[in-house]
């Protein structure tokens, strides 16, 4: 039997036909990576949530502060397009605008003379105003940075522990066959698949947003600055 | 807001519908590498026949194993002078073992050519009978450089003493002659062939390469190809890296009576390659993991000791 020449394969091994359909891999994973697994689904969806909720009031809020631009430039009186404003519901700029000239009216108006004080008070609306609404616009973008920072160490979190597993089931084995380790890797890099598809889009579209936000921002000073020069400019001619 | 979560939630669910089709036609690949087996499956089939064919050529071994004790029935005489003269003489080491080495290589060698042209069985016969005659003209050669060296050296005398019994023992001869017949059955002439047998069972313990290789016709194909069988259930050998089709493992395996393993298997040759452990790891396991074996206890030394060679490609169906 020397040297005898072996190669006969009879019966290859019955190879446990394990599924890799995405359900499968969820249902026999670990419970610490199921959980991985949907907290990760949980947070993408969330995730597509809060970019395309920041998407839509982005749009409108750009949208907005053109045609109040616009408006304000064109030449109309400042008190109708007060009137006009006061009748809906304004954010960013016509917001600014509205609450600059609430401020102004309740100091200028039935006074004869013109009261001290009434341009610092309007700046303090204003200012006041620009961070409300930096703030709504800033809403729920420091979820997308905590997905988009964390979100792949929790998929790595689940992918460890799904090798481990796997490796948990080699020395169960004996067997180092690919057959045996090869479901525990998948479920383990699915946990990974997963927080990546979370964290990539939420880093991304962070970005924009935090961009957006701060054109935003100085764009509403531009215009609280613009604003209070007329202000003053009004206060020096009432009070010649 | 809510707007916002509504398509969110749409989109990874037709995300995932996508995703579970995507990848339960991504099962497609395994089926792929099962493939392979049940070609492999049917290799077995075609190994037995293999076998068979060589069953008949044991036929003509038999043939020329007669030969064989022709020649060894002639070399014999000689041998007993020799063995008489180093027991006598041993100041005349050097030179025996070399004839000795020369002497055992030769004898292999007419069992292979008779293997080869299995459709004429006649030739068998006048090839030996050229061989004997080759052997005869080398005999004495020898004798005359043995005797033209008389120096004596005590040490080698040990070796000789040693090596011409686990190659040259005369009753293994006879034993394998005995019991090539035995099978043969055309071969009424040795009686004798269960008594011899069993005694050589008992004394041939250390293993050699071209015994074993005679003794090994005597277990029949389908008990190899069983033996086969049970082994290659076990053994996955490590698939994939570069060049581990080639990475044949070798194994030393000795058994006990009953088919279980006297100790673990050892490694009989190396490889530089990275994937070289992997591999032996992987054939010793499955030498391990597979006994006891279902060998034919009758047949016990024939199977005693054996090396097993382990390669992937066939496995493979490369």
């Amino acid at each position: 039997m020397t040297g005898g020449i072996f190669g006969v394969m009879a019966a290859a091994a019955a190879v446990p036909h394990s599924d890799l359909s995405f359900v499968a891999l969820f249902l026999s994973a670990h419970i610490v990576v199921k959980i991985v697994m949907t907290g990760l689904l949980a947070a993408s969806v969330w995730g597509w949530a809060v970019i395309l909720d920041k998407t839509f009031t982005f749009k409108r809020s750009e949208k907005e502060a053109d045609e109040f631009e616009k408006a304000f430039w064109s030449g109309q009186h400042l008190d109708e397009l007060y009137q006009q404003l006061t009748q809906r519901k304004n954010r960013t700029l016509p917001a600014v605008f509205v609450a600059a000239m609430r401020e102004w009216k309740r100091s200028v108006e039935g006074a004869k003379k013109l009261p001290g004080g009434v341009l610092m008070r309007v700046q303090r609306v204003m200012d006041n105003t620009i961070t409300a609404e930096i703030d709504r616009l800033e809403r729920r973008l420091m979820f997308l940075a905590t997905v988009g920072s964390t979100a792949p160490f929790v998929g790595l979190f689940g992918t460890v522990w799904g090798i481990m597993s796997s490796f948990q089931s080699i020395a169960a084995s004996n067997n180092t066959s690919l057959a045996v380790v090869a479901p525990g890797i998948a479920e383990a890099l699915f946990a990974t698949a997963l927080g990546l598809l979370a964290a990539i889009p939420a880093v991304i579209f962070y970005n924009k947003f935090s961009h957006q936000v701060s054109r935003h921002v100085a764009r509403l000073e531009s215009f609280s600055n613009e604003f209070m020069a007329i202000l003053s400019r009004q206060v020096d001619v009432r009070s010649q | 807001m809510r707007k916002a979560i509504t398509i969110s939630v749409l989109f990874h669910v037709a995300l995932l519908t996508w995703a579970l089709g995507y990848f339960a036609n991504g099962d497609k690949p395994r089926p792929v590498t099962k493939a392979p087996v049940p070609v492999d499956i049917m290799t077995p089939s075609q190994f037995t026949k293999v076998k068979a064919g060589k069953k008949t050529a044991k036929k003509k071994k038999t043939a020329t194993p007669a030969v064989k004790k022709k020649k060894k029935i002639a070399k014999k005489k000689p041998v007993v002078k020799k063995h008489k003269k180093i027991t006598r003489a041993k100041p005349k080491p050097r030179p025996k073992p070399v004839k000795k080495v020369a002497k055992a290589r030769p004898k292999p060698k007419p069992v292979p050519k008779p293997k080869k042209p299995v459709r004429a069985k006649p030739h068998p016969k006048p090839k030996p009978v050229k061989v004997a005659k080759a052997k005869a003209k080398r005999k004495p050669v020898r004798h005359k450089t043995v005797k033209a060296r008389p120096k004596p050296h005590p040490k080698p005398v040990k070796r000789t003493a040693s090596r011409p019994k686990s190659a040259f023992d005369p009753e293994n001869i006879a034993a394998l002659l005995n019991k090539l017949p035995e099978k043969s059955a055309p071969a009424p002439k040795r009686p004798l062939a269960p008594a011899p047998r069993h005694q050589r069972q008992a004394r041939v313990e250390p293993p050699s390469y071209g015994r074993r290789n005679g003794r090994d016709a005597t277990m029949s194909a389908n008990e190899i190809e069983a033996f086969k069988a049970q082994i290659s259930q076990c053994w996955r050998p490590p698939t994939g890296g570069l060049g581990s089709r080639d990475l044949n493992v070798k194994l030393r395996i000795r058994f006990k009576p009953d088919g279980t393993l006297e100790k673990p298997p050892e490694l009989a040759n190396y490889s530089g390659s990275p994937f070289f452990r992997p591999a032996a790891e992987a054939a010793q396991r499955a030498v391990w993991q597979c006994q006891p074996y279902r060998m034919p206890k009758e047949k016990y030394a024939t199977w005693r000791d054996m090396i097993l060679n382990f390669d992937p490609r066939e496995m493979l169906g490369g």
